[in-house]
């Protein structure tokens, strides 16, 4: 019993498992989902900004999977996170003037949760959304996200 | 089968009660450090939610965090009145509120800040209204002030040997309503008396100053609320003077010699000024909305340079949870050892006991009893008891994470959500299987003997 | 109705030179009363355990009816045991905390038997063996009337045998009389065979047949002398 009580208790171990079933999970779907790379995001550069890419535009709506590095969340207790292409240390939103970065995609979870420290590559895999929305709980806007999605370390 | 079990257990309720709170305590443990270490988790975390963005001048962000969003009272470095003014000139920012800490009444911290701050916060008052006028303050709904109440602000904490602002009263006008953080415990001021009862922000002359709390008391209270506007702040600081005589709390009026000297007054009647300009005076803190995502991010890393530091609170506490969960693995390690003992002792109770019953289990044999009725006895008896344990222990531990959250919202405002989740649940199950199977280890000892063998004994 | 035929038994113990128990032939009819004598350590007792399938012999069959017991599986023996004999011993083996008519019914509630006319019956055994009080608890009940418990418990399924061990070696005089008269009245009424294991002369005199065993064999076996003659 107390083996399994300790078990239980592990933070480390729960989370370990809590960060690989989303996995398995998405390894199940892996057939449904399109791999997205943060360089095929956005087509052009128009005098209107960035527009999206062909790729996104007909990604909309599905699965797709896109690896990255968890920003520091923005909110302790969230729904959502950023995930950008590069590590926060190296700047990710230093490198555009644009209103919205070209490297960063918010990522939306189906549950509220805490958050560990983001130093890892994650996968994450979810339902892509583009075009301005504003979140009604916290009020922020966004251009492109994730829905419903899983995410795991890689 | 179950009057035979019953009747078991009450010929044997002595050992059958320790069992059970044996079990119980070892699994409370468990449950309290679970279930507090996610309270204080979400808790904090729900606390800092309504603010996304700290700036504060180059230090360290824990402090910057605890300060401004948990209201821990803590000198802070302050960063250049110009940052305020750019931030509110930034179309990227929703709003930015400046605010200003070190006095308290009561207990409470006064907290200076602005009317964006406060409306865009909280939805509405539970009494009263919005300060209006510089001597006006709001109050959180946890501050036990009635609205109209006088608060007469102290520099430091009581504690700390703080003393009395001569001459400085501020009138609650409104009651905020309870939002679960440490806001709630907070006197809001409108940051312009903040500056001013420091001397910061207009020129002040503190000679003067002094000259006019030796006037005479003619001005009485009644006619001080009926003046005007326009007052200048030397004036209302020795109306308010005089009030505190009138009230026979002469000690700072009466010798306003031992006042802090840099100090200044407010202008009660003075109307709030919003409209931050580069000359501001310098602050602790700035509370920042930016309006995207991506804003959120450029900011922090716009203000993240040499002299100014920006955060999120979020961030910071993501950082304090890894350590928080450290501490969870520490305790949790105690508990796990303890229940660890506790099912040792239980299995050596149990073999003990089987022995012991062996004729009972004989006899029953002998007389006829079906192998899987004397099996359900045995085992149902022993997972009876410690499954109550496990039910007990996790409704003690929700009991005692529960005052220890309470005695915590108390001190520090902060509502620490304890309850149960799905994760609970599932090491509830699981306690559960492991003791169904730990439970049936006597039981199969049971009928690991002839009938005969075990009548003999 | 059962009748018994015992070949070629023996119980041997490892570590023992000599085997507990050896019985080369024995046959019982349905129905009969018989005493099994012998001193302390004379296989008595293993006697009993093996024909009730307490215990296995080491080798040999015991035939009750036909149906060879040794045969069968731990839990088959204990399922035939609770169908078809009737255990009364020398300390009870009653459940404290339990009513006396629920010791009675324990066995068959267990055995998931117990239909409202064996309740029924449960409640007609004791006021036949003389108790009154079929809800009194078992722990304040004199050994007398723990016993006279015991025999309503052995009898409730009306077995093919009623096996007594010592029935009344733990009972002062007039409570032994009482007992010994229940045990073959019971098994009278119920055609019952009945064995019982004893030392007390004033019992085995109302039996009919004697078996004494000495050093684990058959020394002697008897009819009563008014009934052979």
């Amino acid at each position: 019993m107390e083996k399994l009580f300790s078990l239980g208790f592990n933070r480390r171990s729960v989370l370990g498992l809590a960060a690989a079933a989303p996995l398995l999970a998405a390894t199940r779907s892996a057939v449904a989902a399109d791999s997205l790379g943060f360089g095929e995001l956005y087509g052009k550069y128009s005098v209107l900004g960035l527009e999206f890419s062909e790729k996104v535009k007909k990604l909309a709506g599905r699965q797709v999977a896109i690896r990255g590095f968890m920003a520091p969340p923005l909110k302790a207790e969230a729904a959502f996170f950023v995930l950008t292409e590069v590590p926060m240390a190296l700047c990710p939103f230093c490198s555009s003037d644009a209103d919205w970065p070209d490297n960063i995609i918010v990522v939306y979870l189906d549950e509220k949760q805490t958050f560990t420290q983001p130093s890892q590559t994650i996968e994450v895999r979810g339902k892509l959304e583009f075009g301005s929305w504003t979140d009604p709980e916290t009020g922020f806007v966004s251009l492109l996200r994730l829905r419903q999605a899983e995410y795991g370390t890689v | 089968m179950i009057r035979f079990i019953a009747a078991d257990l009450r010929r044997l309720w002595l050992g059958a009660v320790v069992v059970v709170l044996l079990v119980a305590l070892a699994t409370a443990l468990g449950v309290t450090v679970t279930l507090q270490e996610r309270a204080l988790r979400l808790g904090s975390a729900r606390a800092a939610d309504k603010f996304d963005l700290v700036i504060g001048a180059a230090g360290s962000e824990t402090q910057l965090v605890l300060s401004s969003i948990f209201l821990q009272p803590a000198p802070l470095p302050l960063m250049p009145g110009e940052v305020l003014a750019k931030l509110s000139k930034d179309p990227r920012v929703a709003w930015a509120a400046p605010v200003g800490f070190g006095d308290s009444f009561a207990g409470y911290p006064l907290v200076g800040t602005t009317r964006a701050l406060i409306g865009s916060t909280v939805s509405g008052f539970a009494e009263g209204r919005m300060f209006e006028k510089e001597g006006e303050a709001v109050v959180g709904a946890a501050v036990k002030l009635p609205v109209g109440a006088e608060v007469k602000p102290m520099h430091g904490t009581a504690q700390m040997g703080g003393e009395t602002h001569a001459g400085v009263v501020y009138h609650v006008t409104g009651k905020l309503p309870p939002t679960g953080t440490p806001w709630d415990r907070a006197i809001l001021v409108p940051i312009q008396a903040v500056w001013h009862v420091h001397g910061l922000g207009h020129d002040h002359g503190h000679e003067e100053e002094e000259e006019h709390h030796q006037g005479e008391a003619q001005v009485t209270q009644a006619a001080a609320a009926t003046d005007e506007h326009g007052h200048t702040p030397l004036e209302a600081a020795r109306e308010h003077a005089e009030d505190h005589q009138h009230e026979g709390e002469a000690a700072a009026a009466g010798r306003p010699d031992e006042d802090h000297d840099h100090h200044g007054g407010i202008d009660a009647d003075a109307v709030i000024d919003e409209n931050f300009a580069a000359d501001a005076p310098g602050l602790p803190a700035v509370l920042v909305k930016p309006k995207t995502i991506a804003d959120a991010y450029k900011l922090r890393q716009e203000y993240r340079n040499g002299n100014t530091l920006a955060v999120f609170p979020g961030e910071v506490l993501t950082g304090l949870y890894a350590t928080l969960g450290d501490a969870k693995m520490v305790l949790s390690a105690v508990a796990a050892g303890s229940q660890g003992l506790v099912a040792a002792a239980l299995v050596l109770v149990t073999v003990t006991h089987i022995g012991q019953r062996r004729r009972q289990i004989g006899a029953l044999r002998a007389f006829g009893a079906p192998r899987l009725s004397v099996f359900a006895i045995v085992w149902l008896e022993l997972f009876l008891l410690v499954a109550l344990g496990i039910g007990l222990g996790f409704l003690t531990g929700l009991a005692a994470a529960r005052l220890i959250a309470n005695a915590f919202t108390v001190k520090s405002g902060i509502v620490l959500p304890v309850g149960f989740t799905g994760e609970d649940l599932r090491l509830a199950l699981i306690l559960l299987a492991a003791s169904a199977v730990l439970s049936a280890v006597p039981a199969i000892l049971a009928y690991r003997q002839s009938p005969a063998a075990a009548l003999r004994a | 109705m059962l009748e018994l035929a015992v070949d070629g038994l023996a119980v041997a113990f490892p570590g023992l030179d000599a085997p507990v128990l050896v019985v080369e032939h024995l046959a019982l009819r349905p129905s009969e009363h018989v005493a099994v004598t012998g001193g302390s350590g004379s296989g008595k007792s293993t006697f009993i355990n093996v024909i009730t399938g307490l215990e296995r012999p080491t080798s040999g069959k015991v035939l009750w009816s036909g149906k060879d017991i040794t045969r069968l599986s731990e839990t088959a023996r204990d399922r035939w045991r609770a169908e078809h004999v009737g255990l009364v011993m020398q300390d009870f083996h009653l459940f404290p905390g339990l009513s006396a008519v629920e010791n009675v019914l324990l066995p068959a509630r267990l055995a998931r038997v117990a239909d409202k006319a064996l309740i029924a019956r449960a409640h007609d055994l004791l006021n036949g063996v003389g108790l009154s009080r079929p809800d009194q608890k078992i722990e304040t009940m004199s050994r007398g009337e723990m016993q006279r418990v015991a025999i309503a418990r052995a009898v409730l399924r009306k077995p093919g045998v009623i096996v007594a061990d010592e029935p009344t070696a733990s009972l002062d005089v007039e409570a032994g009389e009482t007992v010994g008269r229940l045990l073959l009245d019971m098994a009278t009424e119920t055609k019952s065979m009945l064995i019982v294991v004893s030392h007390d002369q004033r019992l085995i005199d109302r039996l009919d047949r004697r078996i004494t065993l000495r050093a684990g064999r058959i020394v002697a076996d008897s009819f009563r002398e008014e009934v052979a003659a």
